[in-house]
């Protein structure tokens, strides 16, 4: 009796496990279960999120690329193969997103240098309106977040991607669309990209 | 500092190192000031990027993403315009102009083939019809046939002659495939009314089949037709041909 409980309960749990993977609610939700696609943003939206956050240093900005990324996502749910996880999909969506994004910003950023007829060099990073942001932890933070900003996009997603978010080569590939070999290599190549943008400013802490 | 020894230290910095790894080149960049200034450029570079992970609360809902699908359709649709997929259009433009290509070819050679290649009945008669190395025929679909007695056939072979023109599938008649006897068959195919050539189907063994096959003309045929004599022309050496109104007016009763 009791037997069959504890086997009538794990096969009702693996059941309700199986019928709540990522997999299991997109398949539902190409049958036009909306509901199910919304336990998938529900579930994933932060994550997605945090990396868009990451790539626009913008709240606001950061929210579109999601909303575009799931809507995105939802418009192309017969395109996804169950190979792959739904996260590293959703964020390959977003990286492509964010890399359009950012030359947009660019674009925009180069305008407004321009209307201001002058340069906005981030090293220049002492000039900080805010005062709550005097703090020395602070204003390290937001030149960093300068010289992040300043990188070109496909630098900038493998830092935020490895160093930032701290995911795995193999799950960084899977997104980037690369080999393992080739994300470790990006990140090399970044890191050192943002290492000859900050080094003038730690430098010049330090002396 | 070269270039690789400072990857290192990126990885050493960043954690990307397998333990024993890591001391091994911590030692070797306490000798060195500049690779020591590097590593400590590496590891603020990683506690600065760790202190960028906090990131403000986000304001999303649902009804927002609801009503921005809801914008776009519910349907899914393609995610960019067929403009942007050109190149979905290259292979199937290649196929459509090769489809073309050989269907524009097909019709142009339909027209030529408006004229067949028989065997003239005055060869028939006066003989030798098949002083030819093969007998290359056409293989072909036929219905009712009916069979007349043309002439005797000789096989001393000496070149070939091709009896039809190169659209039908041919089948190339062995010297020792050919009958003795020839005759000339009235079917009705396809394509058509057809007078056949070939042996005389009672005698023929069940190996020999193909040769029961031999298209001699298409009676439906509108254009001239081509009777080849076996003798030849005394100017040029070349086989004599003479054109015709239609297949029936030459093979029946030859």
């Amino acid at each position: 009796m009791v037997e069959s409980r504890v086997m009538g309960y794990d096969a009702s749990l693996s059941g309700r496990m199986e019928l709540d993977t990522d997999s299991a609610l997109v398949k539902k939700a190409r049958n036009g279960d909306y509901g199910a696609f919304e336990k998938l943003f529900d579930r994933h939206r932060t994550l997605v999120y945090r990396f868009a956050y990451q790539m626009t240093s913008r709240r606001d900005d950061a929210e579109d690329v999601v909303q575009e990324a799931f809507v995105r996502a939802y418009q192309n749910l017969h395109r996804y193969r169950d190979e792959a996880k739904f996260t590293t999909w959703l964020l390959r969506i977003v990286t492509n997103l964010c890399t359009d994004q950012a030359r947009m910003s660019q674009r925009r950023l180069a305008l407004e240098q321009q209307e201001a007829s002058g340069a906005l060099d981030w090293m220049t990073s002492g000039d900080i309106e805010d005062p709550v942001h005097n703090l020395e932890a602070d204003r390290r933070k937001i030149a960093l977040r300068r010289a992040l900003n300043a990188l070109p996009p496909h630098h900038k997603a493998v830092i935020v991607l490895r160093d930032i978010e701290e995911r795995e080569y193999p799950d960084m590939a899977a997104i980037l669309g690369c080999t393992v070999g080739g994300a470790k290599l990006r990140v090399l190549r970044a890191r050192r990209a943002l290492k000859e943008r900050i080094a003038p400013l730690l430098g010049e802490e330090r002396s | 500092m070269n270039g690789k020894f400072e990857e290192k230290l990126a990885q050493l910095a960043f954690g990307d190192l397998t333990p024993s790894e890591a001391n091994r080149l911590e030692l070797e960049a306490d000798k060195d000031p500049e690779a020591r200034r590097a590593l400590m450029l590496y590891k603020d570079m990683r506690e600065g990027l760790r202190s960028l992970a906090d990131v403000p609360e986000d304001q999303f809902s649902k009804e927002r993403l609801r009503d921005a699908i809801l914008k776009q359709g519910l349907k899914p649709t393609p995610s960019r315009p067929l403009s942007n997929r050109s190149w979905l259009w290259m292979p199937v433009a290649a196929c459509a102009i090769g489809f073309g290509l050989v269907f524009t070819r097909h019709m142009i050679e339909q027209g030529r083939m408006q004229t067949e290649v028989v065997l003239g009945p005055e060869s028939l008669k006066t003989g030798p019809m098949f002083g030819v190395e093969k007998l290359i025929a056409f293989a072909s679909k036929s219905v009712n046939l009916h069979q007349e007695f043309i002439g005797p056939m000789l096989t001393a072979a000496r070149k070939p002659i091709v009896l039809a023109s190169r659209h039908r599938t041919r089948h190339h008649l062995e010297p020792h495939e050919l009958p003795h006897n020839l005759y000339v068959e009235n079917a009705t195919g396809e394509e058509g009314d057809m007078l056949f050539l070939g042996p005389d189907l009672t005698d023929v063994p069940a190996d020999t089949t193909p040769a029961r096959q031999a298209v001699v003309a298409t009676t439906a045929s509108t254009g001239p037709i081509l009777l080849i004599d076996q003798d030849k022309d005394a100017q040029t050496g070349a086989q004599k041909a003479t054109e015709v109104g239609s297949a029936t007016n030459v093979l029946i009763g030859g």
